[in-house]
């Protein structure tokens, strides 16, 4: 059995906001046929990837349930806003990386689900480490006793 | 993955040994049967102990109905937290538990002097100490303490122990029944309980020779492109070759590698903010310096999870004679950019000004 496709897009070109920033956009299932969606769920999150177990959590969410006073009918598109706090940043460690993204969660008949993921950068961290550059392989020990005796 | 339990596998890597589906049945089952035993050991207490008129029995039916309270609530509580997390999505439930770690419970002063940044560790307890000579005294980190404290327990364990058999061998001797076996045995472990006695009083000697490491701060917290003050202060008696203030940030991430928790670490930044080599300190006079430092502007700042973090550490170390290299850590808080903006930051400078400088 098929998902239906989900399009999910912010409103700036560059998906790049500053702590405090008005993230806006919206989300629409894809296609002309209704596929009656029981509920969808929008999500605004961050997670961590990296050598770790993940963390997340979630900083806005919207939750849509199919009403028979009020369908939910997502051929429409449906605009979604929040404001972004001031952290946690997005960034780009050597083994802690915190990324953040929209996600929309459509809840379809027979248990199925159909999930679309936007990611954005919060911030301006830089990578911890610039491309091409490994990590150092001198510990701490030898680098602070050649330091101390230079 | 052939079906089938493995219930004795010593688990490596992060493949799983069975299925999803597989172990939130065997959870449920597990969950369900607790729930079902604590319900059944209610109802056979209250009907064969509680309710019978005249049986003489006083409080100890009421007492044993802890345990079947304990296993309902366990059961209750794990059958519901697998129903709602198969329920609901991973979003919801964690909106849900953002949502319910918001409240404010009643009774409770829970308002901070500063910004409620998430995933951002509170300051409150690292500036609660004023210095002598700058506003705030950085606490240093208890990781050495602890080292002490566990060697002095596994000291005490270990040789209490050997102790016991000791006393047993020499009582056999006295009588003249001596075990030569059993004495010979015994030898390792009591060289190995000298050994942890020796490390015991190596560890003690050290912390009462090198003495206290005091490091102030200007500030706190710290924001990205700041420049600080700092003073290291040093007692003991000691004959140092190098010394160092270093900046540091370090990334830590704890992971699962089979059925072991590991921690990982990854240093991404060091700045050495202050360094001089080859002086005496004496017990009547500490070694005291200023130093100043500058938290880079593409700092990432200061982040706290259940697995993961970046850490921003003052890392005292040096080199002294006798007792070679010396390390104290002094965790420090940088907050992002943005939360300079804040009018709470008023009042943590309001706080500074009024402080002895």
């Amino acid at each position: 059995m098929t998902t239906p496709g989900v399009r999910l897009t912010l409103d700036r070109p560059v998906a790049h906001y500053l702590p405090g920033d008005q993230l806006t956009g919206q989300f629409k299932i894809e296609g002309s046929k209704a596929w009656g969606v029981r509920s969808a769920e929008l999500s605004v999150l961050w997670y961590t990837a990296g050598k770790g177990e993940e963390d997340m959590a979630v900083h806005h969410f919207e939750r849509l349930v199919d009403d028979p006073s009020k369908p939910l009918d997502l051929r429409v598109p449906r605009p979604f806003a929040a404001k972004l706090p001031l952290g946690p940043l997005s960034y780009d460690g050597d083994i802690v990386k915190v990324c953040w993204c929209v996600r929309a969660r459509l809840f379809l008949p027979h248990g199925q689900t159909a999930v679309a993921e936007t990611a954005f950068r919060l911030g301006t961290v830089p990578a911890a480490r610039p491309p091409g550059q490994e990590p150092d392989g001198d510990s701490l020990e030898a680098e602070t006793e050649q330091a101390a005796n230079s | 993955m052939p079906f089938g339990l493995r219930l004795f596998v010593k688990k490596r890597g992060t493949r799983r040994t069975g299925s999803r589906w597989q172990a939130m049945l065997a959870e449920g089952v597990v969950d369900a049967a607790l729930l079902a035993i604590g319900l059944y050991g209610l109802y056979w207490l209250v009907t064969r102990f509680i309710t019978v008129e005249g049986a003489g029995y006083n409080w100890w039916p009421w007492l044993v109905m802890v345990i079947p309270f304990a296993l309902i609530a366990y059961g209750a509580v794990g059958v519901m937290t697998l129903l709602w997390k198969s329920y609901a999505s991973t979003e919801r439930r964690a909106a849900t538990v953002q949502k319910a770690t918001d409240w404010e419970i009643p009774g409770t002063d829970v308002k901070s002097a500063y910004p409620p940044l998430p995933t951002i560790p509170p300051i409150d307890a690292v500036v609660d100490s004023p210095g002598v000579r700058l506003a705030f005294r950085l606490p240093i980190d208890a990781a050495p303490g602890w080292v002490s404290a566990t060697m002095a327990a596994i000291c005490l364990t270990w040789n209490t122990l050997v102790a016991i058999f000791v006393i047993q061998i020499l009582r056999q001797h006295v009588a003249g029944n001596p075990n030569w076996l059993l004495t010979w045995l015994m030898v390792p472990f009591v060289l190995a309980g000298l050994w942890t006695l020796a490390a015991l009083g190596r560890q003690v000697l050290i912390s009462a020779a090198i003495g206290t490491t005091r490091v102030e701060v200007s500030d706190h917290p710290f924001f990205p492109g700041e420049r600080y003050q700092g003073l290291v202060s040093q007692t003991g008696r000691l004959h140092v070759r190098w010394f160092q203030v270093q900046l540091l940030c370090e990334e830590q991430a704890i992971y699962q590698q089979g059925t072991d928790t590991r921690i990982a670490t990854a240093r991404v930044y060091r700045d050495v903010v202050f360094s001089q080599r080859k002086f005496d300190i004496t017990p009547g006079q500490a070694f005291e310096s200023g130093f100043e430092f500058t938290i880079p502007v593409s700092a990432m700042h200061s982040f706290a999870t259940s697995h993961n973090a970046v850490h921003w550490t003052l890392v005292v170390r040096g080199r002294v004679r006798t007792w070679g290299e010396i390390e104290r850590r002094f965790l420090i808080f940088v907050y992002p950019a943005a939360a300079a903006e804040i009018p709470v930051r008023e009042l943590t400078h309001s706080f500074v000004r009024n402080r002895p400088r």
